[in-house]
């Protein structure tokens, strides 16, 4: 009789490996299984954002000098090319990579960095990551109120507009992530709808893609965020149809 | 990054190094030992750079996964012998919930990720604060929490899925 501690069934592992509670045996064991679940990978990939939420959002300041020692011993580490890499690179699919994205943004957001889009290398996810270092004061205090709220909706035309508010704080965070690409002369205008009607926001600082954010002030918790699409520069009052509104009550 | 694109690196270590640390600091604890895995670390991220897939995830996950991995080989192979002594205290012992979950949650410095933890069961909560934060294996975490081993994998299981779930809330 098969003792069932000595062989798991691989896909029991899935906690313990995320956790990174396995032997490297086990690990293994469960990276061929990955390779051969779709399902599994899915899960993992969640899993793995969520276990980077849990890491902390905390940074230490390093020591001065380490930034020079790995410095120096990245010039003389020659890079492995893009490679054949595991197996289960193949297994992905579309599907998968867009629940990982959407596992990540959730999470990202809630903790008020910028996940990155999917589609981005490597480079410009360090962009993205240094703009969110820069707005990240503003926008940790907002996610840090103890009445945040936070609401995610589709927007019309492509993409999803996120909203994380504070009406003890006054303001509005909204991350817009791949909204349809505008013309040079068109321009995401976001608005705060009261019972006097819509007053502007802000404008998304990008035309579409990747992630945007704006941060606006004057919210009483009474208001709903919505978008337009708008010549650049914005308009006093919405010429045309919300993309998206997104209330909080 | 591109292939020998060593300035890219350097703002990659900008952003994230200070994380890393903080990630590594709070499983190893030795300061010395969290420099030398940091450093591991980074150069394996530009070592491998040109093999991250991001349809498996954000960037950030990536370092901290790969992060959280080389701490916890470290702090087994490193800190064999006191983790040793430290397992069998655990084993002798009636430790309280409360008093192992209070060590490793006062770690946790994210307001929203304290509250989402709470949202857990207890052993749902001490099987992956244990897992992550000690580096235990999951038949050491077994022991130490004194359930059986199909049980503390299906409570990190359950634990990591609400945990995702709760994050991910909306109002």
């Amino acid at each position: 009789m098969t003792d069932p501690t000595t062989r798991p069934e691989a896909h029991t592992l899935i906690g313990p490996y995320v956790l990174d509670a396995v032997s490297d045996a086990e690990r293994r064991l469960f990276e061929e299984h990955l390779a051969a679940c779709p399902t599994c990978a899915r899960e993992t990939a969640e899993l793995l954002e969520t276990t980077a939420v849990l890491a902390g959002g905390a940074e230490v300041e390093p020591p001065e000098d380490l930034r020079g020692r790995v410095l120096a011993a990245v010039a003389g580490t020659r890079q492995l090319p893009p490679g054949t890499g595991p197996a289960r690179g193949s297994s992905w699919s579309r599907r998968t990579a867009a629940l990982a994205a959407a596992a990540g943004i959730a999470v990202a957001v809630t903790l008020g960095v910028l996940a990155v889009d999917t589609n981005r290398d490597l480079a410009r996810d360090v962009q993205a990551l240094e703009q969110v270092n820069e707005r990240n004061g503003r926008v940790a205090d907002l996610l840090a109120a103890p009445d945040a709220k936070l609401v995610r909706g589709e927007v019309t035309g492509g993409g999803t507009g996120t909203v994380v508010a504070s009406p003890a704080k006054g303001e509005v965070l909204f991350l817009a992530h791949g909204l349809a690409r505008l013309p040079d002369d068109r321009a995401y205008q976001l608005w705060l709808i009261g019972a006097d009607g819509p007053r502007p926001a802000g404008l998304l600082a990008s035309t579409g893609g990747g992630e945007d954010l704006v941060l606006a002030t004057g919210f009483t918790g009474r208001e709903a965020v919505g978008l337009t699409v708008e010549p650049a520069g914005g308009s006093p009052r919405p010429t045309t149809p919300t993309v998206v509104v997104l209330a909080l009550a | 990054m591109a292939r020998g694109d060593e300035r890219a690196f350097e703002r990659l270590y900008d952003v994230v190094a200070g994380r890393v640390l903080s990630l590594v600091r709070r499983v190893l604890r030795d300061h010395a030992q969290s420099e030398e895995v940091t450093q591991e670390v980074l150069v394996e991220v530009w070592r491998t750079a040109a093999r991250y897939d991001p349809g498996r995830g954000s960037a950030l996950a990536w370092v901290l996964t790969m992060a959280h991995r080389r701490a916890v080989d470290r702090v087994r192979s490193a800190q064999a012998a006191t983790r040793r002594e430290d397992l069998a205290a655990r084993r002798d012992v009636e430790t309280p919930f409360d008093a192992v979950s209070e060590q490793v949650a006062a770690r946790i410095e994210r307001r929203q990720v304290r509250r989402c933890l709470s949202t857990l069961t207890d052993l749902q909560r001490e099987s992956i604060l244990l897992g992550y934060f000690k580096g235990y294996t999951y038949p050491e975490t077994a022991s130490v929490l004194g359930i059986p081993l199909g049980t503390v994998k299906t409570r990190m299981r359950d634990g990591l899925i609400r945990l995702r779930d709760c994050l991910g809330v909306t109002a």
